[in-house]
């Protein structure tokens, strides 16, 4: 519509632009794109692995569960640390657990075997005290030797160690890393195993105590 | 795109729409098309309020929870925003009598009206007196959060207007800028009223 | 009229100052500075929570919404619309070389053709996945994908990009945005400045859906269910905000095309004589402005279900409400893409006879019921959450909407009957299209009897329907004005012989593929699972070959298209004799179509009429 103004009659600047930079500019922002898309979370974890284990963590650790994933990603401990977990569920709606182990633990099922848990669990016979439980659903210790300081949680029978947290749930698990060095797995087995499939699991490095 | 490009490669695109010698007159065509398209953009917006208005119903009836302060976030921004269709109305008028001094001056009007339901609405987003994890408390703060959006719009809308008129687009033989601002206002203030009694009243 | 640009054709003139920045490289710079400004206001300022990830669900819609406008004012929204809403002289000049289909302009043939570029770059991305799909498929257990969920994200992708940018867009802001400026003697649409900006949202939507992976699978394919997509990881997020990106371009074309169609027609264009094609046009675009924002409220709604949680669908919602208002729209979305497809055919049957229109004002009258009736059927898609007494009236308007489609077929047969056919590629195409939307209707027409609905509800039945709807009719049209529009686009003319051995490629691998759909879905093949009962492995295995063919065809068309694009037979300005007023012009993108104006004489579809069918007006009856 003509209550618009008139265009510049002669240009300031070249409208031809350059071609090159457009092609190298686009070119790698589709391989970048490809490249996030599939290779995302292991470019993550190998950047870790590279990166990671100078960075050994003693003292409280925050771990954050939200839907659905852990943050961070990576720990890595020192055998003989004392070390405390910090562990918030973001999450607004959902309920998240948190084991720590290897291998998996099999149900067979139609499709193919479920995961369940882990198949050794890294919590046998370490001792932990559990502190400022806070919205904690349930809590099995397994074969853990745990002392409660403060409000005591709902604690059941059945699986690994794990702290159910509800939405908004947090609590402390202090404990000194067993000597049980090399890379161990966390993950949230809840809803049968989808949360882990969506992506909610970490590695923990545990590095020989020093000599 | 194969024939032309050998001949003269470096000329540029001709555009009949704004190679023209600009701020001309609006033909009653194009006003009438400018009108149109309006038209059809207030009827496909005005669709998302049917929606809430439904989802409303679907999720919690006729429900209407104690306490509800009646004026913050419900009386007070419908005023405001209805009030509003009037002076908008009066600033459109006043262009086409060439008053371009009273056109500026409703739409500043309008601009403060439209910044102080902004306020109000923000106020009320923050200060009712429910849980929002509840049916009638989610789809409250959601219709009200349309309101923020739509009444942002119609309010930058009114304040382009003034920036135009200052730099002199708008004039009596071109009425599109403000009337479009005035028909944008006039919606967002009519619907805004149907979410209100939605809300408060029924 | 030329006299105006007569200012800007020195080559020198533009050629000074230094040269500006890609557009598209600027796009993207500004998206990533939005982002990154907004995502780092939001996660680490205003809703900052200790010890979260830098980019959170909350976070990343608003850094998207930044990032999207700063894409649109990079490509071009910044020199077009911005600076001279406020005033400033317009400072955008599109070289007339390729250039231009990389950069925002106002042209509608070369928006038209960034469309289509566009939208077929979405309909091959979303063919991938579903290549990926059908690989997943070739065995019973899960072999290609990691999990589940990367299946079903596959899926969800495939749905939505096929959807929302080819089906919904191909036809509607690619050919339409190209055509029906012309078909009416118009040298412009309505609002230029809408179709650039709505044009440039596309590509931003299909990108933000096919990386929606990136912030985590979602599981909920097209229709974004809930209580599922609340369940789902942050995927879900950019499926609702690249949704919402698609639609609101096709909601901005709809309006200019419709605004078009109505008040650019050339003199003498009068009502009774609209070209069908704008007829279909205004019948979608009608649907698009009714429907497409009552589904971006929809998914608003979602969203905030989802990132606040505002529990309005899940938890102590209802999913049902969700499920009401997606399908309050995603069923008129059917007719969306398929309208459109009808028109082709009445526009291309009586070219190619070369006989009038049989019973034009039925096939009109047949376009606009469907688009009326197509608002009553909704529920069909919900008979196993409904009460059986509930379910008649959707049946029942169900099967009606095939009276109103049948006109569409009767006026196509009668155009056709005693006719000098000439059986060309375009032709073959159509009839093809009828042949594989009359499979579509008739299983439609079974599948909206509840008994069947409730045996093959989420089968490979439905699956094979609703492909033989879409492709069968909306693809295969697409494919048809792709062929009878090239000598219209490229001045070219491609080879009979390769023009039908790429349409009888297609027609058979199609037919072989989701003709199979029906028959697996009979047995049992279930939908949304990437693992499946031995007994149907055989099948799925073949079905899978077939579509790698399928795949393999469409790809066969697109290489050969281009290469006539750029290498074919040179041929007249109206080589079919068409009298549409598309081919009484020969302007390229970036040239004026109709200079001086045309004045409309006759009708475009009477063939026992040998006149002109316009003459050019002379300068003093330009108003």
């Amino acid at each position: 519509m003509s209550d618009t103004p008139a265009s510049r009659p002669t240009p300031r600047r070249n409208p031809e632009w350059s071609k090159t930079l457009f092609a190298v500019v686009f070119i790698l922002v589709v391989i970048a794109a490809i490249v996030a898309l599939f290779w995302q979370r292991q470019i993550g974890d190998a950047w870790s692995r590279m990166f990671g284990t100078e960075r050994v963590q003693t003292g409280t650790t925050h771990i954050e569960q939200y839907d659905y994933g852990f943050h961070p990603r990576h720990i890595t401990w020192r055998v003989g640390d004392k070390v405390t977990i910090s562990l918030h569920n973001a999450s607004a709606t959902h309920w998240h657990e948190m084991m720590i182990g290897r291998g998996f633990d099999d149900t067979p099922y139609v499709v193919g075997p479920v995961h369940t848990q882990f198949d050794q669990d890294f919590w046998d016979g370490v001792h932990v005290t559990m502190s400022h439980a806070f919205k904690v659903d349930n809590f099995v210790p397994n074969k853990a030797i745990v002392t409660f300081v403060g409000q005591k949680p709902f604690t059941t029978e059945g699986g690994n160690f794990s702290p159910t947290l509800e939405p908004g749930g947090s609590l402390d698990l202090t404990f000194t890393v067993p000597n049980k060095p090399g890379t161990w797995q966390y993950g949230c087995f809840v809803q049968q195993f989808m949360h882990y499939v969506a992506g909610m699991h970490g590695t923990i490095t545990i590095l020989p105590a020093k000599t | 795109m194969a024939g032309n490009e050998q001949k003269h490669p470096f000329e540029a695109e001709p555009w009949t729409i704004i190679r023209r010698p600009a701020i001309s007159e609006l033909t009653p065509r194009e006003l009438r098309l400018g009108r149109f398209g309006a038209a059809l953009f207030v009827i496909s917006q005005a669709i998302p309020y049917f929606v809430l208005v439904n989802v409303r119903w679907m999720l919690a009836g006729s429900y209407i929870p104690a306490g509800m302060n009646q004026w913050v976030g419900g009386l007070l921004p419908t005023i405001l925003l209805v009030v509003g269709i009037l002076f908008a109305w009066l600033g459109v008028h006043a262009n086409l009598e060439g008053r371009k001094g009273a056109l500026q001056g409703w739409f500043t009007v309008n601009v403060l009206l439209g910044v102080a339901a902004i306020v109000i609405l923000l106020v009320a987003l923050t200060t009712y007196p429910f849980n929002t994890l509840s049916h009638y408390g989610s789809i409250y703060v959601t219709c009200l959060g349309t309101a923020v959006f739509y009444t942002i719009v119609s309010t930058i809308v009114m304040l382009g207007v003034i920036f135009r008129s200052a730099a002199g687009l708008v004039s009596p033989r071109t009425p599109y800028g403000p009337e479009s601002a005035a028909v944008t206002w006039t919606f967002n203030a009519v619907a805004w009223f149907a979410l209100y009694l939605a809300l408060y009243v029924i | 009229m030329s006299s105006i640009f007569a200012d800007i054709s020195q080559s020198e003139a533009l050629r000074r100052g230094r040269r500006m920045l890609p557009p598209v490289v600027r796009g993207l710079f500004w998206a990533a500075i939005g982002f990154f400004i907004v995502n780092t206001l939001v996660s680490e300022v205003l809703d900052r929570t200790p010890l979260a990830p830098y980019v959170t669900k909350v976070s990343v819609t608003f850094g998207w919404t930044a990032a999207t406008c700063g894409w649109l004012l990079g490509v071009g929204a910044w020199e077009l619309v911005v600076k001279p809403y406020f005033g400033s002289p317009v400072e955008w000049d599109v070289p007339n070389d390729w250039r231009r289909y990389f950069m925002m302009s106002l042209d509608h043939k070369v928006v038209g053709i960034q469309y289509m570029v566009t939208s077929v770059a979405g309909f091959f991305i979303a063919g991938l996945a579903a290549m990926l799909m059908r690989f997943e498929l070739m065995q019973g257990n899960l072999w290609t994908f990691p999990t589940p969920n990367a299946y079903l994200s596959t899926v969800g992708i495939h749905g939505t990009i096929m959807m929302f940018s080819f089906g919904t867009v191909m036809l509607v802001g690619g050919f339409g945005n190209y055509l029906i400026p012309l078909m009416i003697g118009s040298n412009s649409s309505a609002f230029p400045r809408v179709s650039a900006i709505s044009q440039w949202l596309l590509p931003v939507g299909i990108v933000t859906v096919a990386l929606s992976p990136i912030l985590g699978t979602w599981t909920t394919g097209w229709r974004g269910y809930a209580p599922l997509a609340e369940q789902d990881p942050n995927g879900i997020v950019f499926y609702y905000l690249g949704v919402f990106a698609m639609t609101t371009s096709s909601l901005l074309v709809s309006i200019n095309l419709t605004a078009t169609i109505l008040f650019q027609r050339a003199k003498g264009l009068t009502w009774n004589r609209i070209p069908m094609y704008a007829w279909g046009i205004l019948a979608a675009s009608l649907l698009n402005i009714i429907w497409l924002p009552e589904i971006q409220m929809t998914f608003i709604l979602a969203l905030l279900n989802n990132i606040v949680p505002l529990p309005m669908f899940s938890q102590i919602g209802t999913p049902l409400t969700y499920m009401e208002v997606f399908w309050l729209f995603g069923h008129p979305e059917v007719y969306i893409v398929v309208v459109p497809a009808f028109a082709l055919w009445q526009e291309i049957l009586p070219v190619m006879g070369q006989k009038t229109l049989f019973a034009r004002s039925w096939g009109v009258l047949g376009l606009v019921f469907v688009m009326m009736f197509s608002g009553l059927v909704w529920a069909h898609h919900m008979f196993t959450n409904m009460r059986n007494d509930q379910m008649l009236p959707f049946s029942f308007f169900t099967e009606m909407i095939s009276i109103p489609t049948g006109f569409a077929f009767l006026v196509s047969l009668g155009t056709v009957w005693k006719s000098r056919l000439r059986l060309t590629t375009p032709t073959l195409l159509v009839f093809m299209s009828m042949f594989n939307f009359l499979i579509g209707g008739v299983t439609g027409v079974m599948l909206a009897d509840p008994v069947i609905n409730l045996q093959t509800h989420d089968t490979f039945f439905v699956v094979g329907h609703f492909h033989y709807t879409i492709i069968g009719a909306m693809v295969f049209s697409f494919m048809a004005a792709a062929y009878y529009w090239l000598p219209r686009f490229s001045g070219r003319m491609y080879n009979e012989f390769w023009g039908k051995v790429g349409a009888i490629w297609v027609f058979i691998a199609f037919n072989a593929v989701f003709g199979q759909f029906l028959l697996i879905g009979l047995r049992g093949m279930n939908r949304w699972v990437p693992v499946y009962p031995k007994y149907l492995q055989n099948m799925n295995f073949e079905i899978s070959l077939f579509a790698f063919l399928l795949g393999l065809g469409f790809l066969f068309n697109l290489v050969y298209y281009i290469w006539v694009w750029r290498y074919g037979k040179r041929v007249d300005a109206n080589p079919w004799s068409a009298k549409t007023l598309e081919w009484q012009s020969t302007s390229a993108p970036g040239e004026t179509n109709f200079d001086p104006p045309v004045q409309v004489l006759m009708g475009f579809y009477d063939y026992s009429d040998e006149r002109p069918v316009c003459k050019p007006t002379s300068p003093a009856e330009v108003s």
